[in-house]
């Protein structure tokens, strides 16, 4: 038994199009699955038996300037999308489902001028822990990804920025992640090996939060 | 409420008392009114606090102990009960050895893994013990207070030391959750670079203030800093309060995913 073979699964995808869906979507392929992306997952015809969610929006700003409506898009951009697809889970899945958020090392830790974008995937890994206790008697699992520094991520790490390319060698491993260091995650965690792992937030990050 | 944060009538032991953190949190607890059985390793550090404790109106006696022998901390704890009459608080703070880090992990001996783990780990369980014994046995209750680092919370290349460290914190969760029910609170504060006296000259400053740029807060803790957090701890103020991490870092722990500096910016939003 491969427990990292997904053939015959389907995977619904939403947020397809940002970074980390497309390095998620590339795993399922290539590990034999049907990869559908969606927007919603209310009112599907087709039972998924795995579902990722890769939504990300960041925001650099400091919180003295950060408007009402601007938190809230932050908040519906980042944890808004997680809350719907999870809530909508039970009904789209077959059993046993899989379900794999994408989030943040800034949901356990701060940084300047990332007040809402934290809060917000703060918000995501409570929900993930949450949602796995009231999901795991339909037999269904739910977990998170936090990325650290990614390669993608020029939108928090300006490639012209010094203290940036700093940021990037304070991890363990020297370097930023790749689609391959989420994917391969994505996919132990979609297949049959871990089916006792639940309410986890597993974080790929070259070690960026463990070391001091 | 305030009036909770006093601690007169009750008696405490502060391990490590002689210097630094200790020292600071022995003369604090003694400001709140505790008589302060001070003890440490060398006779002449313990001799000092007490004198200046007691210089200052407090009630402190001296006492030479090393907390890595349990024969040593039972006795200790019988002192304290001799001289005051009971145990009601025991701040487990002697420690030490984090700079020992002179080896890669493949050559680490283990005698200074095994040294460092008694100092830091053992003397905890030790001064834990014989501090719940007396506790239970008058049946008031009590407080034990740990003193980890916040190296327990991250890796580093001191290894011994925080691996001591960290299990510090699992010590002080269990012994909460097994004391609980004897009203006996365990709690453990985690201090981020806290200096532990004031600087000697203008370089060993300087080396403190560019350690401090690495911190939120943009300084280094000081030694007394940690007096007005062990008053409240080891109080009433904090009576609902067990099994928990205090850090008192300036929010260094907090952060730290990146070099102090590193601010993430949109660039339409410069």
């Amino acid at each position: 038994m491969d427990h990292f073979e997904l053939a015959g699964k389907t995977a619904a995808l939403v947020g397809a199009g940002s970074p980390a869906a497309d390095a998620i979507a590339a795993a399922y392929r290539e590990a034999g699955a049907e990869v559908v992306p969606v927007t919603r997952l209310e009112n599907l015809e087709t039972p998924f038996d795995i579902v990722a969610v890769a939504q990300d929006a960041f925001l650099a700003k400091p919180i003295a300037e950060i408007g009402d409506d601007e938190f809230e898009r932050v908040l519906a951009a980042n944890l808004g999308g997680v809350f719907a697809a999870l809530r909508a889970a039970q009904g789209a899945i077959r059993r046993p489902g899989r379900i794999v958020v994408v989030t943040s090392v800034l949901g356990e830790r701060g940084l300047p001028n990332c007040s809402a974008y934290a809060a917000a995937h703060g918000a995501v890994h409570n929900l993930i822990r949450a949602v796995a206790q009231e999901l795991a008697p339909a037999d269904i699992s739910v977990n998170g990804i936090a990325l650290g520094w990614m390669d993608w991520m020029h939108d928090r790490l300006d490639p012209a920025d010094p203290e940036a390319a700093r940021a990037v060698r304070f991890t363990i491993l020297k370097r930023a992640g790749t689609a391959d260091d989420l994917g391969a995650l994505a996919v132990w965690l979609s297949g049959s090996g871990a089916g006792f792992v639940t309410g986890q937030i597993f974080t790929a990050d070259g070690g960026l939060t463990t070391h001091l | 409420m305030l009036e909770d944060l006093t601690l007169t009538g009750r008696s405490a032991v502060v391990t490590g008392g002689g210097r630094g953190l200790g020292r600071a949190m022995a003369k604090a607890l003694a400001k709140a009114g505790a008589n302060v059985l001070v003890a440490a390793r060398t006779r002449a550090q313990v001799d000092d606090a007490v004198a200046e404790i007691n210089a200052e109106g407090g009630r402190a006696v001296a006492w030479v102990a090393d907390v890595t022998d349990s024969a040593q901390v039972d006795a200790m704890v019988d002192a304290c009960v001799d001289a005051f009459g009971a145990i009601d608080v025991m701040i487990a703070n002697a420690g030490g050895g984090g700079v020992q880090g002179a080896w890669e992990f493949w050559e680490y001996p283990d005698d200074a893994f095994e040294t460092v783990l008694a100092t830091n780990l053992k003397s905890n369980f030790y001064c834990g013990r014989a501090a719940a014994r007396h506790m239970v046995g008058r049946g008031q209750g009590g407080v034990i207070i740990n003193t980890s680092s916040g190296t327990a919370l991250r890796g580093n290349r001191s290894f011994a030391y925080p691996t001591a460290k960290g299990g510090q914190i699992s010590l002080t969760k269990s012994m909460a959750t097994m004391l609980g029910p004897q009203d006996i609170r365990v709690n453990v504060i985690v201090p981020g670079f806290v200096a532990q006296r004031p600087a000697n000259d203008e370089r060993e400053a300087e080396t403190r203030r560019q350690r401090g740029e690495r911190i939120p807060v943009r300084r280094i803790g000081e030694w007394w800093e940690l007096g007005p957090l062990a008053v409240y701890l080891a109080s009433d103020a904090s009576r609902y309060v067990t099994g928990q991490l205090f850090i008192i870092d300036g929010g260094g722990l907090a952060g730290g995913i990146g070099p102090t500096g590193f601010v993430p910016r949109h660039p339409e939003s410069d």
